[in-house]
């Protein structure tokens, strides 16, 4: 069976009525469980997995598939409208996507989010059909070391995500890597910096830290100065839809943001988070209207919200062709798969080509769900906003809360939540990069566990980081990333000191 | 198949109710089920909880939903699973051990939580056996060492006399210091003198078997069924198993400790409860317990997942939770 046959018959087996809704209902509890601070995918995913067992296989696992799709986009719909990342993959979102709903925008920003999950998911299902064979090894050219390079390079490269000046970035980002430090030593168990508490053993949990710095400062922004949030007063469909020049400035970061995601969803660790960053960085880069970026500029939400679906369903790759879950998300799909009696690994394409076949037709028929169920319903999420402000901030503040305790049910993290609140005020007011925080809080332990497992492998030999090709280039990308803009611009000025007017006008070219 | 999807739609859309109103699940549901069994039988009034200490979709967690399904078709109740993360087991163990001694609240538990921990931490409420109730034995599930399958060594002779000719030279890929892969290799070290390069990947999700089948480290010790897949493509060849007797998923599969005695610590997997139950509910608990383990469903899903069904129960089961103790304690005070 070539590729082309094989997602034909998927999609052959999964257009029943019963696979239909059973993607449609996990598509919406997902969005719903998404929209929801403090309920990720994963968090989605566990909820809906107890109720798979009793389905059949399939049906099972389209519906956990809609559930991942669904959270993702809701996760990045309150990152849009209240600068509330959900989860982490949508904290790059807020940036861009808050900033156009406080211009109005808000309409926009979610039509291109639900088209750019759309298309990113069509692009990266036809990547995983197409190459699935050829890309499944990749992960083995990945070792400990390789991902020291992908992570700690990643860090450095990501934490300019925000703009700014240098010291704007890296201050955040080593807050975040410190609070990353926090908790049960990975290696040997042991307690560090948890002053007694118990419950920090677990260390900081992300949405605490995520929606106190975003959300629960906006409010406190917002109430310093009224004038801040955006009231809507009437939603017109026009002004819900992206105009003719947003669409237009929506394409080539959604074609750049899928392949960034598929590729990151070829590798184990936190690859939507990682690669919705470093479609942002990416856009920072390349894109014609870099200079708007952060201020509300629809490529800033084009990007990463491909990104993080195209990552997504990357991960297919490895999950399907290895039998290795890369996310906690596919974690839980493979093990719904065990329980039905289905052993995922190399040999699943041979052996149960019906189950291979329409999980991955059910990624693109939850993708279409999405974009059915989500688009006629940017009109009400933009509602939203013609709540008046005396209600909808503390609605806000009750939501955040609640989800901040459910994600472990801790009271601590009802205290973290607000302690990050007021720092995210504070580092705000000074004009730091909250989204560099994340990051570090993100990728710090991941740094930390991939050197551990290279000194382990290496029985202490620091030169083992640089002994592959791999990450060498990924070491001298990041190197380059981080030191070439400055030494540019130094050498830049000297130039233009020495013969000014000629090389000015090549530069701006 | 169209009811089975209807009735997840509804369980669903209810489970997302619940969730939005921050609620109890299952307080509302009473619709109990008509009682079965013989009269002496203890009947519960109300839903039994069964908490498993580890998350929705981990390894552990389908052994204990198995055991938790069948406790429900068997008493005629719902029983409610919870899944309580975190803290090596100890945090959902505690939450078994502290629970009111009604009946109502049971769960799963295993030997590194409650033969392990409680000399890591004093402070834990069950240090003895005495402080549980030791409903039954689910199963043992061993560990067996594996190579990439590039890897020169033929059989576990071979691997051995490298190892012991090339101390610490061989990589050992674990998924974490302490887990159980990480114990049965320490504890080869101690009773064999050889000396491995353990790695421990914390990450779990396959992250060890990654690393051996791309030929990163040499070695791996695991649960037969992650390993299967790649076992059967042709990537890995299981070279022993730490077990005492013959693994049926491998059955020509030499036996560890038939060379180093003693060198053999098999995951295993309790059902306990809290201490001092009332006698009547007590038995009935002990009575229908084992008649799961020992049913055809039980044995067939063990099979299936490389597990290895042995239903000892209260004494005999709390003699070997004690048993353990004092290899745990060997293990804590070696250093290698």
């Amino acid at each position: 069976m070539n590729p082309i046959e094989g997602l034909l018959y998927g999609l052959e087996l999964v257009f029943t009525p019963e696979l239909l809704l059973a993607a449609f209902v996990g598509a919406a509890a997902g969005t719903a469980i998404g929209v929801l601070p403090g309920l990720g995918p994963v968090a989605g995913a566990a909820l809906i997995l107890p109720l798979t067992f009793t389905l059949p296989p399939a049906a099972g696992l389209i519906m956990i598939a809609g559930v991942y799709a669904g959270s993702m986009y809701g996760g990045s719909t309150t990152s849009v409208l209240m600068n509330m990342p959900g989860e982490a993959a949508s904290v790059v979102t807020a940036i861009d996507g808050y900033e156009m709903t406080r211009k109005g925008r808000a309409g926009p920003a979610l039509s291109i989010m639900a088209v750019g999950s759309f298309i990113a998911g069509t692009i990266a299902i036809i990547l995983v059909t197409l190459m699935s064979p050829i890309v499944a090894e990749v992960a083995f050219l990945f070792g400990p070391a390789e991902y020291l390079a992908l992570t700690g390079g990643g860090l450095l490269v990501l934490a300019r995500v925000a703009g700014g000046s240098t010291a704007s970035g890296y201050f955040p980002m080593v807050l975040g890597v410190l609070l990353g430090t926090v908790g049960i030593e990975q290696v040997t168990g042991v307690f560090r910096y948890t002053f007694g508490l118990q419950e920090l053993a677990l260390g900081f949990s992300l949405v605490p830290v995520a929606v106190g710095l975003y959300g629960i400062a906006e409010i406190f922004l917002i109430m310093e100065d009224p004038e801040r949030a955006t009231r809507i007063k009437s939603v017109k469909l026009r002004e819900l839809l992206p105009s003719r020049e947003e669409w237009r400035r929506a394409w080539a970061p959604w074609g750049r943001g899928s392949l960034i995601g598929f590729f990151f969803g070829l590798l184990p660790g936190p690859s939507a988070t990682l690669s919705s960053f470093a479609a942002y960085r990416t856009e920072q880069a390349v894109s014609k209207n870099r200079d708007r970026l952060g201020k509300g500029a629809v490529e800033g939400v084009a990007g990463p919200e491909a990104a993080n679906n195209g990552a997504a369903v990357g991960s297919l790759v490895p999950l399907l062709s290895l039998g290795l879950p890369f996310s906690a998300t596919f974690a839980l799909m493979l093990a719904a798969m065990v329980v039905q009696g289905i052993q995922p690994g190399p040999l699943l394409i041979e052996q149960r080509p019906d189950i291979f076949w329409s999980l991955i037709a059910s990624m693109y028929v939850a993708n279409v769900m999405l974009l059915i169920l989500n688009l006629p319903l940017v009109g009400v999420w933009v509602s939203v906003l013609r709540i008046p402000k005396s209600l909808l901030m503390p609605g806000i503040m009750v939501i955040a809360v609640i989800g901040a305790y459910s994600t472990r049910f801790s009271p601590l993290d009802v205290w973290v939540l607000v302690i990050m609140g007021a720092l995210g005020y504070l580092l705000r007011k000074l004009d730091f990069a909250l989204a560099s925080m994340i990051v570090g809080l993100v990728l710090g332990p991941f740094i930390e566990k991939h050197l551990r497992e290279g000194l382990f492998l290496s029985r202490g030999d620091f030169s083992y980081f640089l002994d592959s090709g791999i990450s060498i280039g990924i070491w001298s990308v990041a190197v380059l990333v981080m030191l070439g803009g400055p030494i540019w611009k130094l050498v830049r000025r000297r130039i233009v000191g020495e013969e000014s007017d000629k090389v000015k006008l090549e530069v701006e070219d | 198949m169209k009811k089975h999807t209807l009735r997840g739609a509804l369980a669903a859309a209810s489970a997302l109710a619940l969730v939005a109103c921050g609620g109890d699940a299952g307080t509302d549901d009473t619709d109990v089920a008509a009682a079965g069994g013989d009269e002496a039988r203890w009947q519960p009034e109300r839903p039994i909880t069964y908490i498993i200490p580890y998350g929705t979709g981990g390894s552990t967690d389908p052994i204990g939903r198995q055991f938790a399904s069948q406790l429900e078709e068997e008493l005629g109740v719902e029983v409610v699973v919870e899944n309580r993360e975190g803290g090596a087991a100890t945090i959902g163990t505690t939450g078994i051990v502290t629970a009111a001694p009604d009946c109502y609240t049971i769960g799963l538990s295993n030997d590194t939580a409650l033969a392990n921990q409680p000399l890591l931490n004093p402070d834990l409420p069950f240090q003895t056996t005495d402080d549980y109730t030791s409903l039954v034995k689910l199963a043992d599930i061993p560990v067996v060492l594996a190579v990439d399958a590039d890897a020169p060594w033929q059989t576990l002779e071979e691997f051995f006399a490298y190892v012991e000719e090339n101390p610490n030279e061989v990589g050992y890929a674990t998924s974490g210091v302490g887990g159980t892969p990480d114990t049965n290799a320490k504890l080869l070290e101690i009773r064999s003198g050889l000396e491995l390069n353990r790695v421990p990947f914390s990450g779990g999700g396959g992250e060890a078997l990654t690393a051996v089948v791309a030929g990163e480290v040499e070695s791996i010790g695991t649960y037969y069924p992650s390993m299967q897949g790649f076992v059967d493509s042709g990537d890995l060849r299981p070279l022993g198993v730490f077990y005492n007797e013959e693994y049926e998923p491998v059955p020509d599969l030499p036996l560890i400790p038939e060379i180093y005695e003693g060198a053999a610590k098999p995951s295993a997997y309790y059902t306990i409860a809290p201490a001092n139950l009332p006698e009547e509910c007590r038995d009935t608990l002990v009575e229908v317990s084992r008649e799961i383990v020992e049913s055809g469903e039980f044995r067939a899903f063990a099979e299936e997942n490389g597990y290895v069904v042995d239903p000892i129960q209260l004494e005999e089961l709390a003699a070997e939770i004690d048993e353990y103790r004092p290899i745990f304690e060997e293990l804590e005070g070696s250093d290698a």
